[in-house]
Parts: structure tokens; C-alpha cells; sequence
């Protein structure tokens, strides 16, 4: 390691210094040794040093339990797809129409005004080869971004972290809720995850209690040498292993309680923050009164506060409709439509609507026919919403064929996959090299 | 290691006395990286605790709300394949959960629980939970139970004879001096500060482990 303290550009100088206090602030002192490392990193890579002012934002929302796409963007025209839905099909009455042949559901007015305002995007047959049907392996293929038949050991946003934002704030991601995402697991920088600001802190008897709860948790840890793991049970990707690191950087291997003396410090840390912006900041708009709504409130709250958060992940979840599907469907995208519309809305009264981009997910559609108890059974592909001022709105991609003939085991076939979608959210609105996150090339799809 | 073992347990006609004999004799089973280096799940969290500071499990509602926050709903596990255990335990959110949680077994209080984490959708069982909450009582940990007279005498006992109940080794000595300033600041020590200073000591990195 070379021990050069030339500061060539401005950039470079930004970079060391963000650098530096971040990690003096929240790294234990096993880690600095490896801060010169990081520097050398950070200054060949992508790595991204931003403030809470000016980057742009991404907000995961997962739809948990596999969201029926055929009647959320509906082909009411379609005559196999009024066939194969005798009971729950919906009919030309029951939707907001986009053109001659989709529309959607009808509870999805607020996403209609949205659509009708050029601020969202549907992506249509959004899936991936292989389809898998089992609710837990298929999330952890959306959220690990890998193949259908390769396991990956971290997910596509931890390499987002691990790739772009070495060094950063802990809070470069939140999710909201009780546990982190398989998407957000990680080598380095994991991100965060709370559900109720108020309880996110050390509760003190006392000053002198929280006083010492700080220091104890504040001090070095002491495990012997640190053993790193990378590479070690991760499989690689056809084209290349993804979101490799360079050797020796530790952060998952070693001890068990290096880990937690890290993870005491970055709670520690943006324990404070969050509560201070949290209490500081008001909602500007009237959301409905739902888990989602509370967590997108939460959300637009810590973005006005300026927090340098990258990625947001928030979910619904309710969404395996096996028995009774039309009910259930129709309060579930109801709240979707309208906590969305509101949190648009706040961000456009804060100022910062341009910095979001919401993405929408759910682990796969379900299957093209009705089953007999008027719900629908885990399917394959279904659509991704994009919403935000910049997106490219209206429809993308193509909708996929429910011509018998042209159904695989009765699922539709995927046209875009998933991977192009965030391989185009990665390149075009977080600004970075998709091919070291997701391992390969995908054509990114231009999603603003 | 297992070769040895494995012959051992052959060679003495598949009895396990000596076999356990050597494995708890080994090196192996004491080096530095078995030994506390394991992460306690929820449920190995609440039980050790409420064990260690002889104290009562608190009331099933309560216990239930508690391992739902820390990540363990009891007998409802997030898919087929289970709890990944370990490390995975621990994030940002558990880990303040765990502190807080603490105090809750140690004080007798009630653990910041809130609607949403008994709730699935709706907030109606959320808030039904909410309310028979409420009547509930935590039993909380009495002094004389977890310190003898003679520990009691001075900090420094104090502070040994709970490390040794609750970790059963030394904490780093900048811990311990920050334990021993928290006593030492106090004038005249009540139950409750000795109470403090036990959740004080669950509230560390090194307590998560065993």
C-alpha cells in the first residue's frame, strides 16, 4: 500500500474526507487497518460519496405473496384471458382503461391519476428463465438477483452498498420493519431496519445508564484474527462471481461478536439520526390509514430530514390470494394506489420528488386460469410499477401472450426480466455500473 | 478431530462415556473459536436470561410479543427451511430490541411493544393484544436472589459475581471500569441501581453470544 497523501482532484479530497469520518465514526478499530484499503478502492471504483440533499433515491416496494398480475394490468380484450377467468375476470366495466387492450384494476385510481400525470410506469411480463413457484425461493431470486437455479449469498442491493457506497453512512439503506431483506445482506454495508422511530434507541433510566450503555458499546472489539470468508460458499454466476470483493476486506468473517460490536455502533449512530429527523419533519399530504401508508409516511419523513439514504424498502404483504381473490385483491392495490399517490404528493410538497423513484415487485404473478375456489394459484411473470417525476411513463415492454400455445406448464412467459429492470434503475437512476452488482450484462431497460 | 472421535467412540463399543470424556478434554472443544462464538437465538436469549438472573419467563403474551420483535415467532418460522440462526439474529433493530428488552426482565416493565408486532394486517388483533397487555405484570429480578451479602460488600464484588453469572468470563476491562464508574457515581446504591447495572450488562455485543 502506497502511503501517498497527494490529493489530486476535488473529488478525491471529498471522498477522503467523507471517508474518513464515517468510518472513524462507525467502524471499530478492527476494521482500520482496512481503511487505507478502502481508500484505494473507493478511489478507482464506483464508489459514491453523496449528502442527503442532492442524490437520487430508490424505495423498494415489495407486494409479498405473489400479486396476481393478469388482473392488476388487465387484458379485458383478450378473449383467453376472459376463458380461462369465468368467475374473477374483470370486465371492460370494472377498470381504468390505458388503451384498446390493458387497463387497470379498479380499485388502482390513485395509480390511474399518476399514470394520467406521466408519473408512472407499468412494466408488462417482467420474470425471469426457469420460473420457480416456491414463495421463498422465488423472493430470494428477486432479491438476491440471481439465477434461477444458482443460490447467491447476498442480495442485489447489499452489492449495490458493498460496490458504490463503501464507507458510508450506516443508513445508506433502510428498510422499514422489524428484519432486513435478503436484498439488503451484504459483505460490508448492510443497511439498517426499524419499524417504530420511537423505539429505536437505547430507552435510558437515567442519564448515567445511557451514558454507559454508549461507552460499552463503544469500545473496541477484541477478537483474535479476523478470518475473511469471502468467496467461501458463494457460488458464481455464469460471467463471473457477483459483487466480488477485494481479498482481505473483513466483514462477515471472523467472530460472531466483531459483527455485533459493529452492528452496536452503526444502531447506535443512526439510532440518533433517525429519531432527531423523524421528529423533526411533518407528512404534507393525507395518506390512508394502512402499514404500507405508515411506512411510506415514515419514509417521505426521514427523505425531507435529508438523510443520506440510498434505498428505501418497504412491503405489503397479503397478496396469495389461493381462495376469494377479488375482495382481497381489491383492498390490497387500493391501499397500493393511494398510499403511493400520497407519498407522491408529500414529496412534491417537500421539494423533493425529482430525488424518488419508486419500484414496485412481488415474487411471481399467478397462474393464467382461475382455480375453483375463486383465487388464483402461484404463477410466473407478472408487471413492475415505476413511479416518480422523471420515469418514463406508460407502458413498457410487451404483454405476454395468453395464447394457449404460448403459456409454459399454463403460466405466461416473461418478455423483460427482472434483472434488466434493475440493471436500468441501477444505471440510469442511481448511476452505476449494473455489471459488478449483477454480475452480468443485462440490457438495461431505460426506466426514466 | 472426528476421525479420533470416531475411532474413540468404536474402539469402547460405541459407549459414550468416553467418548464424551475425550471430547470435553480436547483443545479443540475450548479454542478460541468455538468458545463464544455463537449467537443466542431469541428463544436461548429469553430462557438463559430469565434462568441466569432467577427470575420468571414472563406472561406468554408477553414472551410471544418479545421473540416476535427479536426475529423468533415461536412455531411459525418465515418459510420451510427455518430461522438462519447465527449472525443473521442480529441487525440494528433486534440488537436495540434485545437492550430494551433487558431492562423490561430486569425492571419489571412492560418491553416497548406496539400494535403492529402482534398484528398481521389490520390493526384489530394488533390492538386486542395492545389491550390484554396491559394488564399484564412482568416479574422482574430481586437483588438478593442474584448477589449474596459478601457480593454485595463493594463494587468490585459487585461487578465479578454478575459477570460470572451472566458470561461466565471477564468483560474488557475498559467495560468493566465503565460499570465499575456507573456504581462507583452512586452515593448510596439501591436494588435498583444493582438493577441498572445488570442490564447495563446485557446490553453489550458480548452478552449476544455464548
Amino acid at each position: 500500500m502506497k502511503n501517498e497523501i497527494t490529493l489530486h482532484t476535488r473529488r478525491e479530497f471529498l471522498r477522503r474526507t467523507v471517508l474518513g469520518s464515517a468510518l472513524a465514526w462507525t467502524v471499530p478499530a478492527f476494521l482500520a487497518d482496512t481503511f487505507s484499503a478502502l481508500q484505494a478502492q473507493a478511489a478507482e471504483s464506483a464508489t459514491q460519496t453523496v449528502t442527503g440533499k442532492d442524490a437520487t433515491i430508490l424505495v423498494v416496494l415489495q407486494m409479498a405473496g405473489g400479486n396476481d398480475g393478469l388482473n392488476t394490468v388487465v387484458p379485458y380484450a383478450n378473449d383467453f384471458y376472459r376463458r380461462a377467468r369465468p368467475k374473477i375476470g374483470l370486465q371492460a366495466g370494472d377498470i381504468l382503461k390505458l388503451n384498446d387492450e390493458v387497463g387497470l384494476h379498479g380499485a388502482l385510481t390513485g395509480f390511474k391519476e399518476l399514470y394520467d400525470g406521466g408519473q408512472l410506469s407499468v412494466v408488462q411480463g417482467v420474470g425471469y428463465p426457469n420460473p420457480n413457484r416456491s414463495h421463498f425461493r422465488s423472493t430470494e431470486i428477486w432479491q438476491t438477483a440471481s439465477d434461477s437455479e444458482r443460490v447467491e449469498k447476498y442480495g442485489w442491493l447489499g452489492r449495490y452498498f458493498d460496490n458504490a457506497c463503501g464507507g458510508a453512512d450506516p443508513a445508506v439503506g433502510v428498510t422499514i420493519g422489524s428484519q432486513l431483506p435478503e436484498a439488503f445482506f451484504a459483505a460490508k454495508q448492510k443497511g439498517i431496519c426499524f419499524n417504530n422511530p420511537q423505539n429505536y434507541r437505547f430507552i435510558a433510566n437515567g442519564n448515567a445508564a445511557e451514558e454507559s450503555y454508549r461507552k460499552l458499546n463503544e469500545l473496541e472489539s477484541s477478537g483474535p484474527g479476523m478470518t475473511p470468508d469471502e468467496g467461501a460458499g458463494e457460488m458464481l454466476n455464469s460471467g463471473g462471481s457477483i459483487g466480488q470483493l477485494p481479498a482481505g476486506m473483513p466483514m462477515t468473517g471472523g467472530r460472531a461478536i466483531d459483527f455485533i460490536s459493529r452492528t452496536a455502533l452503526d444502531a447506535q449512530h443512526s439510532s440518533d439520526e433517525i429519531r432527531g429527523v423523524a421528529a423533526r419533519v411533518q407528512n404534507q399530504a393525507d395518506y390512508p390509514a394502512s402499514p404500507l401508508a405508515g411506512s411510506l409516511k415514515l419514509v417521505a419523513r426521514l427523505i425531507g430530514g435529508g438523510l443520506p439514504t440510498r434505498v428505501y424498502y418497504v412491503s405489503q404483504g397479503g397478496y396469495d390470494t389461493h381462495t376469494n381473490q377479488l375482495p382481497t385483491q381489491q383492498r390490497l392495490l387500493q391501499d397500493l394506489g393511494n398510499s403511493l399517490k400520497a407519498f407522491v404528493a408529500d414529496l412534491r410538497a417537500q421539494g423533493n420528488l425529482q430525488r424518488v423513484l419508486v419500484m414496485t415487485f412481488s415474487e411471481f404473478g399467478r397462474r393464467v386460469s382461475e382455480n375453483a375456489n375463486g383465487g388464483t394459484d402461484h404463477g410466473a411473470a407478472a408487471p413492475m410499477f415505476l413511479v416518480g417525476h422523471q420515469v418514463k411513463a406508460g407502458l413498457l415492454g410487451k404483454y405476454p401472450s395468453l395464447a394457449p400455445q404460448d403459456l409454459f406448464q399454463g403460466d405466461v412467459k416473461y418478455n423483460v426480466d427482472f434483472r434488466s429492470v434493475y440493471a436500468g434503475v441501477l444505471e440510469h437512476w442511481l448511476q452505476t455500473k449494473s455489471l459488478p452488482i449483477l454480475g452480468r450484462q443485462f440490457p438495461p431497460l431505460a426506466v426514466v | 478431530m472426528n476421525e479420533a472421535l470416531a475411532a474413540n467412540l468404536r474402539a469402547n463399543g460405541n459407549n459414550f462415556k468416553p467418548f464424551l470424556h475425550a471430547l470435553f478434554r480436547s483443545g479443540e472443544f475450548y479454542s478460541p473459536e468455538i468458545v463464544r462464538n455463537q449467537v443466542k437465538s431469541p428463544v436461548q436469549w429469553l430462557i438463559g436470561s430469565v434462568r441466569a438472573l432467577e427470575s420468571d419467563l414472563p406472561p406468554t403474551l408477553v414472551s410471544w410479543g418479545m421473540l416476535r420483535q427479536l426475529g423468533q415467532d415461536l412455531f411459525a418460522p418465515p418459510n420451510v427451511k427455518g430461522w438462519d440462526g447465527g449472525v443473521t439474529w442480529i441487525n440494528t433493530n433486534t440488537l436495540l430490541t434485545r437492550y430494551n428488552d433487558a431492562q423490561s426482565l430486569v425492571a419489571g416493565t412492560l418491553p416497548p411493544l406496539t400494535a403492529n408486532d402482534f398484528g398481521g394486517n389490520g390493526a384489530g388483533n394488533g390492538q386486542k393484544a395492545m389491550n390484554a397487555l396491559q394488564r399484564l405484570r412482568v416479574g422482574g429480578v430481586s437483588v438478593e436472589k442474584i448477589l449474596t451479602p459478601e457480593e454485595r460488600s463493594d463494587n468490585h464484588a459487585i461487578i465479578a459475581a454478575l459477570q460470572n453469572r451472566l458470561f461466565q468470563t471477564h468483560l474488557k476491562k475498559d467495560q468493566q471500569e465503565t460499570l465499575q464508574e456507573f456504581l462507583a457515581a452512586k452515593t448510596k446504591m439501591s436494588d435498583a441501581d444493582i438493577l441498572t447495572a445488570v442490564r447495563l450488562m446485557m446490553s453489550t455485543p458480548e452478552y449476544q453470544v455464548t
